[in-house]
């Protein structure tokens, strides 16, 4: 593609050239010049007669080079094809304004072959790799927890098209874990076909439309404002409450509803595996053949722009090592409103499981919210996050540690500030004042209150 | 010396004054519009449904045709102008949009950037999904002019 700066440095690189050709030419004739007038007749004479020619010769060489750099330069300066036209076309006419970043030496656009960028995906948008990452420190008072450094994650995300309406989504993550080992983890891998803007269709490791911030921000820690996930939002691999990773095939699409913007999307998949100390994606094997069901609506008004309003709905049957099936949904609802300067996060979550962990009759419900405000002021971005989530000491999947961690309760403020160094990185601090009842190894009734303080940096390229 | 700062303060007001809205009409005076193909169907396009294919939630045209989307290079004013009106973003909230929006899965790509006003008006007559901008003086009748800034 043509590239300014190349251009500039393209121009300067002959100036320079053309710069140095001339002063060579020059010292050339001062030195020879310099020399005093003599007879011709004599040894001495006929030697700078020789010399002459050959000051002449060099010349006529140099001026030769010049001319061959010349012809190069101005082959260099034609625009590289804009990659991926479709089809061959002919020189353009020549614009009627000159814009202002566009070098006045610029040629028409010669023929050539590229292709047409696509936005949303197109027969010629190539492979596209994205890195993210995070690092930081965190203390806390929690009883029994340590203030440590960390590695968050690095996720190394690919996107690639292969026809026009099949691409390809992939997700490598090194995540480190409690054990302090660095894993790689395939966090999604999922092969696309889109229709139209109404059916979209996929296959693969995704990660659920279960309210509004799983599907919004997955791993990127650079896009979330605050430092972590919400507490039900938390992935299920990390001891979450969410089935937030499946694999399985999704639909998603809009809905002919003119300014309500409406969009859905419904997935079907594995579901999540909740044998003890297994992977929460079940990436190879269901353990039964229940399959999950999810569908997730939301509606973007047109007439309120950042505005998005939305509900999921989540049915699963999960399988523990006792043979006991307990059914689970998960209802979530949604009122998001978000633009470059505000950020209103509001998320509620009822988690029902049906059966005690012994298999007798019993319905119980885990409730669970988060609110997040932030506002940007230019570099930074305060923000303050309140979040809350409860499930009980008899929960048959939240509450019993034979079968996992257990969420417990926890809520509680979080203050931070958010400061960008550029579009690229980002740093933060936050302050949090949990309380928490339960633990990941003990179920218990013991209400603990703690502080936390955690800075993070993040960035995306 | 407070004076002084005062004076200087009401002189640099007064100077930000007097050339803000002469820098604002450089870019107001030039009307950019938005291109489209010859050959597309679409005769005018409303502002929440360009929007929309500017930001990639629509991407296919009514005649079943992939949208491509062009942006002129950063710095170019047209460009500035379809952010304003069109984005609403910033140059650093429109990469992060499409950042996020590739991350979720939502777009594989960007809208490819183009260097010059010339090549977006012959990429859209070339192709007939292409969608671009130009200013006023650069429309000619090799492609349509569906809709237009101010």
């Amino acid at each position: 593609m043509f590239d300014v700066n190349k251009c500039a440095s393209k121009v300067a690189g002959r100036r320079f050239t053309s710069a140095v050709l001339t002063l060579t030419v020059a010292s050339l004739g001062i030195v020879f010049s310099a020399a005093p007038a003599r007879p011709s007749d004599t040894p001495k004479d006929r030697d700078k007669e020789a010399e002459h020619e050959m000051i002449q010769q060099l010349l006529v060489q140099i001026e030769e080079l010049k001319s061959r750099v010349h012809d190069l330069e101005e082959r260099q300066l034609v625009p590289a094809p804009l990659p991926n036209f479709v089809s061959s076309v002919a020189a353009a006419p020549a614009s009627s304004s000159a814009l202002p970043p566009a070098p006045a030496s610029t040629p028409p656009t010669p023929a050539h072959t590229a292709d047409v960028p696509q936005s949303g995906g197109g027969p010629l948008g190539g492979v596209q790799l994205r890195l993210f990452g995070d690092l930081g420190y965190h203390a806390t008072d929690l009883q029994g927890d340590t203030n440590t450094f960390y590695i968050g994650s690095l996720d190394m995300f690919m996107t690639g098209t292969l026809t026009d309406r099949v691409s390809v989504l992939g997700e490598v993550l090194f995540t480190s874990s409690t054990d302090n080992s660095v894993k790689p983890d395939v966090e999604r891998l999922l092969l696309q076909y889109k229709q139209n803007d109404h059916l979209r269709f996929g296959i693969g490791r995704y990660h659920t439309s279960i309210g509004y911030y799983n599907p919004t921000f997955h791993r990127g820690a650079w896009f979330q404002t605050a430092i972590g996930r919400p507490f039900m939002y938390a992935f299920d691999d990390d001891g979450g409450a969410f089935p937030l990773q499946e694999v399985g095939i999704t639909f998603d699409g809009r809905l002919p509803s003119g300014k309500l913007g409406l969009e859905y999307t419904a997935e079907v998949g594995n579901g999540r595996n909740h044998l003890f100390v297994s992977d929460p994606a079940q990436n190879r094997q269901d353990v039964n053949n229940g399959k999950s069901v999810n569908f997730a609506l939301s509606s973007h008004p047109s007439w309120v722009s950042g505005l998005d309003v939305g509900f999921s709905i989540y049915h699963d049957y999960l399988t523990f090592d006792d043979n006991i099936n307990h059914s689970e949904i998960i209802s979530t609802v949604h009122v998001v409103y978000t633009n470059s300067t505000y950020e209103f996060l509001n998320e509620a979550a009822l988690t029902r499981h049906v059966g005690t962990s012994t298999g007798a009759p019993g319905i119980f419900h885990t409730p669970g919210f988060y609110t997040q405000f932030s506002r940007k002021f230019g570099k930074y971005r305060p923000y303050f996050r309140y979040q809350y989530i409860n499930a009980g000491v008899a929960e048959p999947v939240f509450g019993d540690p034979t079968d996992g961690p257990v969420i417990g309760r926890r809520n509680g403020p979080s203050f931070g500030v958010r400061f960008d160094f550029n579009d690229h990185a980002a740093w933060k601090l936050q302050y949090d004042h949990f309380t928490r009842r339960g633990s990941d190894t003990i179920s218990d009734r013991t209400i603990r209150t703690y502080n936390g303080l955690a800075t993070e940096f993040s960035f995306a390229f | 010396m407070t004076r002084r700062v005062l004076l200087s303060f009401v002189l640099l007001t007064a100077a930000a004054l007097l050339f803000w809205p002469i820098t604002s009409s450089i870019s107001a005076a030039d009307e950019v519009d938005v291109i489209v193909n010859k050959a597309n169907t679409i005769s005018d396009l409303p502002l929440p449904d360009a929007r929309k294919i500017f930001l990639g939630e629509k991407t296919t045209w009514p005649s079943g045709k992939r949208v491509s989307i062009l942006m002129l290079a950063q710095g170019q004013p047209e460009r500035a102008v379809i952010l304003r009106e069109i984005y609403k973003m910033s140059e650093a909230d429109y990469s992060k949009y499409f950042l996020q929006a590739a991350f979720a899965g939502k777009v594989s790509a960007p809208p490819k950037d183009v260097p010059s006003a010339a090549q977006v008006k012959q990429v859209v007559a070339e192709n007939p999904g292409a969608i671009g901008y130009v200013k006023k003086e650069d429309v000619d009748d090799s492609v349509k002019v569906v809709l237009k800034f101010p």
